[in-house]
C-alpha cells in the first residue's frame, strides 16, 4: 500500500507542476509585470530598471523555475500593491476561508450523510423522494444569488443577522449556510447510492439471516462499508468549497482568500494570484491523496 | 433467484416527468432567447425616466401598489427599462456562452477520455496527470484571472470556460471506454483486423453517446452558472451587453428597497439550470436501463 | 434451542419445519412471476432434505422464504409455514429476527461475499451469540473457537482476528458453518454451500456437515443442483421444476427408481465416467424451462416429457401421495400406476 501512496503523491506532484506552470504562463504572457508595478505613467527607463531588479528580463521558463523553487520554501515574494509579503497576506485570508469552509463541510457533511443514508434505508418513500428533490434543487441554485436573497430576508427584512463582515458567529451563519447548500447535494447523492449498494449486498443479507436486527446492521455492518467513498468525497469537497468562495465572500464582504483573489485580479497583483492558485492546488491535490488514504484505511482488503 | 433477476425485479415507474419538464423549460427559454428581439414587449435599452423602479405586477395584487400594472408585468429597473424584456434578452449571452463552452469542453474532454481509455499505458498516465492538474486548479479564480487578462469578449469567455470544464467529460468517458474496450464486439472487431480508428469510430464512440449526453446536459448547467458568477463579479460581459448575472450585480445596490430586481434574474438562472440537471438525471436513468456503461 | 433427545430411529417425531402450499410471486414490469407454486414438504429433526433442481427452479427462493429474506415486494402465501411449531406467515422482520440465527440459520453459497469484508471473522461469529443469548463476548468467543476447532480449523483463536479475505475458500465456508451453528439452531438451510468450492474441499465440507448433523440432530434443507451430492448427504429429496415440487421421497429410492419423468431425465443427464463403446450417451432434456409468468393450465413438464399424453393437458397436476413416503406430481408416473391402479386418465 505504501507503493500506492507514493504513486499517487507523485502523480499529484506532477499535476501540481503542470497546473502551476500553465497558470504562470497564462498570467505572464498577458501582462508585463514590470509595467504593472511601475504604473501607467512610468518612463520606459524605470520600467527597465524594475524589470532587471526583479529578474523579469529572464526567460519565462527560468522565471518559473525560480518562482517554483521559492514557492516550495514558502516564499511567494512581495505583493505589487500592498507592501507585505504575499505569503502573509494569503495565509491571513486563507484562515478565514478555511474556518468557514471547514464548518460548512462538517455541518453539511453530517446533514448530507444523515439525509442520504436515511433516504437509502427508506428507498422509494416520500422521505426519499423529498431528499432527492432537495438535492436536485440545491444543485441548481446559484450560490451567490442565494447569498443575496438570504441577506434580503434575514438581514434586511428580519434584521436577525448582520448584512456583511466577519467576526462573530452571527456573521458566519449566512455564509456557512450558503456553503452548506453547495456541499449537501453531492454528499446526499453519494451516501445514498453507496448505502443502497451496501444494503443490497450479500453480506448484509447474511447479517439479516443471523437475526441481528436492522439498527444494529446499519450501524455496525453497513455504514463502515458505505462511508468510505463518502469520506474521500468530503475531503475533495473541502477543496471545492475553498476554491468556490469568490462570489460568496464578495457578497458578504468577507476578507477571505476568494475576495483576495478577486481584488488581486482587479489590481493585477500577480504574485498574490500565483500564490493563491498554487496554494489551492496543493491543498486540493493533497486532499485527494488524503481521501484515498482514508478510503484505504477503512478497507482492510487494501491494508496488507 | 435467477428467474427473478432475469425479469428485472421490482416495478418502478419511469420518471418521464423529468424529461417533459426539462425539455419544456429548455425549449421555452431557448425560443425566448433566440426570438427575444421580436418577442420582447419593449426595447431592453429604452430608458423611461418617469417610469423608474416600477414593481412587478403582483405587487399591485399583494400590496395594493398602484404603480404596478400589466404594462410592465415584471416591473422596471432603476433606469426605467422594462424588466421582462431585459430578462428575455438576458438569456442570450448565458445560453450562447454555455453552448459554445460545451462544444469546446466536449471535444477536449471526450478526445482525452477516449484516447486515455483505449490506449492505456503511458498515454493514460500522461492524460490522467493532465486531468489531475486540471482538477487541482481552482476554476473560479483561474477563470476570473484569464478573463481579466485576456478581455471579456464572448469568444474569450466561451473559450476559457471550455478549457476549464472538460474534466467530467474526460473522467467519465475514460472509464466508459475502458469498460467498452473489454466488450466482446470490440474483441471481435479486432479479430477481424479492423484498425484502431475504425473501432473507435464505429464501435466505441456510438456506445459512448449516452454517457456523453448525460455529462453534456450537466455541463450546460455548470457553464451557465459559471458565466453568471463571472458576470456578477464584473468580469464577464460588460455593459451595454448584459446577462442575468450582470443584472444581479447591477441590482445589488437596490436589494434594500427593490429586491425583485436581483431576485428575478436569479430565478431565471435557477430554472434553466434545474432543467439542465433534470434532463441529465433522466438521461442517466435511461442509460442505466438500457445497460450502457 | 434444540433438545437432545432422539427416538430409536434417530428421528424426532414432530416435524421441525412444515411447509404447505407455499407460493412465491414477484410483480415485475412484464407481469407476475411465479417463483414457487404449491410447494409442500416437511422436515424432521436429524433429517436432511435435499431440494434439487436446475438454476431458476425456485429452490433458493423457497429457502429465502423460510428465512423471511425475500425482497420486500415479493408476495408469499402458504397454508402452512411453521418453524418448530411457530407460524411465521406474515411475521414482521423484527419478530423474525428473534428466530433467525437462533432457531433457523442459513449457510450461503458464496462465503466470500456473505462475509462482511470490513469486519473481523471473530466479530461476525461472536455477534450472533451475543445477540440471541445472554452470553457475554468472552463466552461467545470461546464457543466460536471450539466450534471452529470442531470444524477442523487449525489455529482457531488466531483466525478470529483475521478478515475474510485473508482466509481460503474452504476455511471461509467452515466459518459460515460455524456462524450458523453458534446458537444451536434447530433448522439449517444450506443454499448450495459447496458449489463454489474445489472438489476436494467440497468433499471435506460435506463430510463435516454430515457428521455435525448426526451429532447435533440438525434438520437440514440442502439446496443443490448436484445429484452426486444429493445421494451422499440427504435422507430425503424433493425435486423441483419450474417452481413446483414434482417429486419427493427417500433419497435412495428416488435415485434408484425416479417416479417423475423429470427426475429420471435429471439422473440420466449426470455424466458417468465410463469410457469406451459401452459408454451411455449423455442424456439431454430437449426444450427449455418454461416461463414462470403464466398460470398453470397443464403439467409444467409437458413440452419436454417423453411420456406426455392427453390427461397431462387437461389441467394442473396435483402432488399425490404414492405411498411409502413418496409423492409425485405426474399422472403417468409408473409409481402411481402401481399404487393407484386404474387412475390413469384422471387428474385428481
Amino acid at each position: 500500500m505504501l507503493e500506492t501512496i507514493v504513486q499517487r503523491a507523485l502523480v499529484a506532484l506532477t499535476a501540481l507542476l503542470v497546473s502551476s506552470a500553465a497558470v504562470f504562463a497564462l498570467i505572464n504572457s498577458a501582462v508585463d509585470p514590470a509595467t504593472a508595478i511601475a504604473g501607467a505613467d512610468a518612463s520606459a527607463e524605470s520600467v527597465e530598471i524594475i524589470r532587471r531588479n526583479l529578474g523579469l528580463d529572464q526567460s519565462l521558463v527560468v522565471q518559473y523555475v525560480q518562482w517554483l523553487g521559492r514557492a516550495f520554501l514558502g516564499d511567494f515574494g512581495l505583493s505589487y500593491r500592498v507592501n507585505r509579503p504575499v505569503g502573509e497576506l494569503v495565509m491571513q485570508s486563507f484562515v478565514i476561508t478555511l474556518t468557514l469552509g471547514a464548518s460548512a463541510l462538517l455541518l453539511g457533511g453530517v446533514l448530507g450523510i444523515g439525509l442520504g443514508v436515511t433516504a437509502a434505508l427508506r428507498r422509494g418513500s416520500f422521505h426519499d423522494r423529498a431528499v432527492l428533490l432537495f438535492s436536485t434543487i440545491g444543485q441548481a441554485v446559484p450560490a451567490f444569488w442565494l447569498a443575496l436573497m438570504l441577506v434580503v430576508v434575514f438581514s434586511v427584512n428580519l434584521r436577525w443577522l448582520p448584512v456583511s463582515g466577519y467576526g462573530t458567529i452571527a456573521h458566519a451563519v449566512l455564509p456557512v449556510a450558503v456553503l452548506c447548500l453547495i456541499t449537501i447535494p453531492p454528499v446526499i447523492r453519494l451516501s445514498r447510492s453507496a448505502m443502497i449498494e451496501v444494503m443490497e449486498s450479500d453480506y448484509i443479507r447474511a447479517a439479516r439471516a443471523k437475526g441481528l436486527g436492522i439498527t444494529y446492521i446499519v450501524l455496525h455492518h453497513a455504514l463502515r462499508n458505505a462511508l468510505g467513498p463518502v469520506l474521500s468525497l468530503s475531503a475533495v469537497q473541502l477543496g471545492v468549497l475553498l476554491s468556490g468562495s469568490v462570489a460568496i465572500e464578495t457578497v458578504f464582504s468577507i476578507n477571505g482568500i476568494g475576495f483576495l483573489a478577486w481584488q488581486s485580479v482587479q489590481r493585477a497583483d500577480i504574485p498574490v494570484i500565483q500564490a493563491i492558485v498554487f496554494l489551492l492546488s496543493v491543498i486540493y491535490l493533497a486532499l485527494i491523496v488524503v481521501g484515498d488514504l482514508v478510503n484505504s484505511a477503512l478497507d482492510p482488503r487494501t491494508r496488507r | 433467484m435467477s428467474a427473478v433477476a432475469a425479469a428485472g425485479g421490482r416495478k418502478r415507474p419511469h420518471p418521464d416527468w423529468k424529461l417533459v419538464v426539462s425539455l419544456a423549460i429548455l425549449i421555452a427559454v431557448g425560443v425566448m432567447a433566440i426570438c427575444a428581439p421580436w418577442l420582447a414587449p419593449f426595447d431592453p435599452e429604452a430608458q423611461q425616466i418617469l417610469n423608474r423602479r416600477v414593481p412587478p405586477v403582483w405587487h399591485a395584487w399583494l400590496y395594493g401598489d398602484a404603480k404596478a400594472s400589466l404594462l410592465h408585468p415584471l416591473g422596471t429597473d432603476a433606469l426605467g427599462r422594462d424588466y421582462a424584456s431585459r430578462l428575455m434578452h438576458g438569456a442570450r449571452v448565458p445560453l450562447l456562452i454555455a453552448f459554445s463552452a460545451l462544444a469546446v469542453s466536449g471535444v477536449i474532454g471526450v478526445t482525452l477520455g477516449v484516447v486515455a481509455g483505449y490506449y492505456r499505458g503511458w498515454v493514460d498516465t500522461v492524460i490522467s496527470t493532465i486531468i489531475a492538474a486540471r482538477l487541482g486548479l481552482p476554476i473560479m479564480i483561474v477563470s476570473i484571472t484569464a478573463v481579466a487578462l485576456y478581455g471579456a469578449s464572448l469568444l474569450t469567455i466561451s473559450f476559457v470556460l471550455g478549457l476549464l470544464l472538460w474534466d467530467r467529460f474526460a473522467v467519465t468517458v475514460r472509464a466508459a471506454t475502458i469498460q467498452l474496450r473489454e466488450m466482446e464486439y470490440v474483441e471481435a472487431a479486432r479479430a477481424t483486423g479492423a484498425s484502431d480508428s475504425n473501432i473507435l469510430l464505429h464501435e466505441i464512440l456510438p456506445n459512448l453517446a449516452p454517457v456523453i449526453a448525460v455529462i453534456a446536459a450537466l455541463e450546460v448547467g455548470q457553464a451557465i452558472l459559471l458565466e453568471s458568477v463571472l458576470s456578477f463579479l464584473g468580469l464577464g460581459v460588460q455593459p451595454p451587453d448584459f446577462s442575468w448575472g450582470l443584472m444581479i450585480a447591477e441590482a445589488k445596490v437596490d436589494i434594500f428597497f427593490d429586491p425583485w430586481l436581483a431576485a428575478l434574474p436569479g430565478v431565471c438562472l435557477f430554472v434553466i439550470v434545474l432543467a439542465a440537471n433534470l434532463l441529465s438525471e433522466w438521461l442517466e436513468i435511461r442509460s442505466m436501463r438500457l445497460g450502457s456503461p | 434451542m434444540a433438545g437432545d433427545s432422539f427416538d430409536a430411529a434417530g428421528l424426532a417425531v414432530k416435524p421441525v419445519l412444515e411447509i404447505e402450499n407455499l407460493a412465491i410471486r414477484f410483480p415485475t414490469r412484464a407481469g407476475l412471476l411465479h417463483a414457487a407454486r404449491g410447494v409442500s414438504f416437511s422436515l424432521s429433526k436429524g433429517e436432511t432434505l435435499a431440494l434439487v433442481g436446475e438454476s431458476g427452479c425456485g429452490k433458493t427462493s423457497v429457502g429465502l422464504a423460510v428465512m423471511g429474506l425475500l425482497p420486500k415486494h415479493a408476495v408469499v402465501s402458504a397454508d402452512r409455514l411453521e418453524i418448530a411449531g411457530t407460524d411465521i406467515r406474515g411475521m414482521s422482520q423484527s419478530r423474525l429476527d428473534r428466530i433467525r440465527g437462533s432457531r433457523v440459520a442459513m449457510v450461503f453459497q458464496n462465503a466470500m461475499s456473505a462475509l462482511n469484508p470490513t469486519l473481523k471473522v471473530g466479530t461476525q461469529l461472536v455477534e450472533v451469540m451475543t445477540r440471541h443469548t445472554d452470553c457475554d463476548a468472552r463466552t461467545a468467543r470461546a464457543r466460536a473457537i471450539s466450534l471452529l476447532e470442531r470444524m477442523k480449523v487449525d489455529r482457531a483463536a488466531e483466525r478470529l482476528g483475521h478478515y475474510p479475505h485473508q482466509l481460503s475458500g474452504g476455511l471461509r465456508q467452515r466459518v459460515m458453518l460455524a456462524m450458523a451453528l453458534m446458537c444451536r439452531p434447530e433448522v439449517i438451510i444450506a443454499d448450495e454451500p459447496t458449489t463454489a468450492l474445489d472438489v476436494t474441499v467440497q468433499a471435506e465440507v460435506l463430510a463435516l456437515l454430515k457428521e455435525l448433523q448426526q451429532e447435533l440432530g440438525l434438520a437440514v434443507i440442502f439446496i443443490t443442483h448436484d445429484l452426486g451430492v444429493v445421494s451422499y448427504i440427504s435422507h430425503r429429496v424433493a425435486v423441483m421444476y419450474a417452481g413446483e415440487v414434482v417429486e419427493t421421497g427417500p433419497t435412495p429410492e428416488v435415485i434408484d427408481n425416479p417416479a417423475h419423468p423429470y427426475s429420471g431425465a435429471l439422473l440420466a443427464s449426470v455424466p458417468r465416467f465410463i469410457q469406451g463403446p459401452a459408454a451411455p450417451r449423455l442424456g439431454v432434456i430437449p426444450g427449455a424451462v418454461p416461463s414462470v409468468m403464466h398460470e398453470v393450465t397443464s403439467c409444467v413438464f409437458l413440452d419436454r416429457c417423453t411420456m406426455a399424453a392427453d390427461p397431462c393437458r387437461r389441467g394442473p397436476i396435483d402432488l399425490d401421495d404414492a405411498g411409502l413416503g413418496r409423492a409425485v406430481r405426474c399422472v403417468r408416473s409408473p409409481l402411481r400406476e402401481t399404487s393407484h391402479p386404474g387412475t390413469e386418465g384422471r387428474t385428481s
